[in-house]
């Protein structure tokens, strides 16, 4: 019977008359039940009204907290979604630059005859952009 | 209003989970048909739960009502869920009044019929302390009864988990005179403690 450990066999015995005594709100006749908290110095009305506000209260704040959950989400693929972007972007670069397509490169270079100071300079630059990115996405997995 | 048999508790109901819940949609639908005798039998509850906790009226429907949208506690698809966000309740309450005893160190009277307890914040004392309240509380009920022999006899019934077929054979009751009892028993008791017995 007792299937909670914290619970001890007197508070046990209780809580089942407590199941009883609330079965009986949850089914005597409403007139019933209003009279009874009248004569308790309680305002049923007052009850009913505080009941719905707070019903409403309640669902404003989970849509409220549902929607932030949902923009921090966005926000989340958005960064994610960039990031890969940037990366694409430097390993394109670098594959260009090292592949001699780059429109950034010297007409030297490509035409054939080797990378030029810049050439370099441009080739080595993807590939620290691009170590730097990979190290961060491996960073943050 | 849920069908509720007089010897089958609301705890009963809940206990015989079955597979499925409902969705955060279903929920929030079935939270939108509640009626206004629906909120005041949810508030008459709420109530009798308060007592011993921190909170004031509303809180704890208002919190129930939370958990129940927000997820946190998913309501099964055969529990009306009138029947459920008072479990929420009775839960949040009970660890509410968990957290109120261990803050205050406790220094707690039971009733002005009882004489003062002191405990500590001990988990062991706690569990003692709460268990001498329940028995105070179960020995003002019984005196409450003490020239009726058959409601007597219920709250020993009770305390053993007899219900249904059993509880009628224990106390030579058919079932018209065996809700009757019941009711009576229930009815006298809510009026004893109107606010519940926690402290």
């Amino acid at each position: 019977m007792n299937d909670n450990p914290s619970r001890t066999p007197h508070q046990d015995h209780l809580r089942l008359i407590e199941d009883g005594v609330i079965d009986d709100i949850l089914a005597m006749p409403l007139d019933e039940l209003r009279e009874e908290l009248i004569e308790e110095k309680q305002d049923p009305d007052l009850l009913i009204k505080i009941a719905r506000q707070k019903l409403i209260e309640s669902q404003d704040l989970v849509a409220r907290t549902s929607l932030k959950a949902g923009k921090q989400r966005a926000q989340a693929f958005k960064a994610s979604s960039g990031k890969v972007l940037s990366l694409d972007l430097a390993r394109k670069k670098f594959e260009e630059a090292q592949s001699g397509k780059s429109d950034g490169l010297m007409m030297a270079a490509r035409k054939g005859r080797g990378l030029s100071a810049n050439d370099e300079e441009a080739l080595l630059e993807a590939m620290a952009e691009l170590e730097r990115l990979e190290g961060q996405e491996d960073n943050e997995e | 209003m849920m069908d509720t048999k007089a010897d089958d508790t609301l705890a009963d109901q809940i206990g015989t989970s079955a597979e499925g819940y409902l969705s955060s949609e279903e929920t929030k639908a079935a939270l939108d048909e509640l009626t206004e005798a629906d909120m005041l039998r949810l508030m008459a509850i709420e109530r009798r739960l308060l007592s011993g906790t921190d909170l004031s009226t509303g809180d704890l429907y208002h919190e129930a009502v939370v958990r129940t949208l927000h997820g946190n506690r998913k309501c099964p698809r055969h529990v009306p869920i009138i029947a459920f966000i008072v479990e929420t309740m009775r839960s949040i309450a009970s660890h509410t009044r968990g957290r109120v005893r261990r803050e205050m160190g406790q220094s707690v009277s039971i009733d002005e019929h009882a004489n003062l307890l002191t405990g500590g914040t001990d988990p062991e004392e706690i569990l003692l302390q709460s268990e001498n309240e329940a028995a105070i509380v179960l020995q003002a009920i019984e005196e409450a009864f003490s020239d009726d022999e058959h409601a007597q006899l219920l709250l020993m019934c009770w305390g053993d988990n007899l219900h249904g077929k059993e509880l009628r054979e224990a106390l030579g009751l058919g079932q018209a005179e065996l809700d009757y009892l019941i009711k009576r028993v229930r009815r006298k008791v809510r009026k004893m403690y109107p606010t519940g017995w926690h402290r």
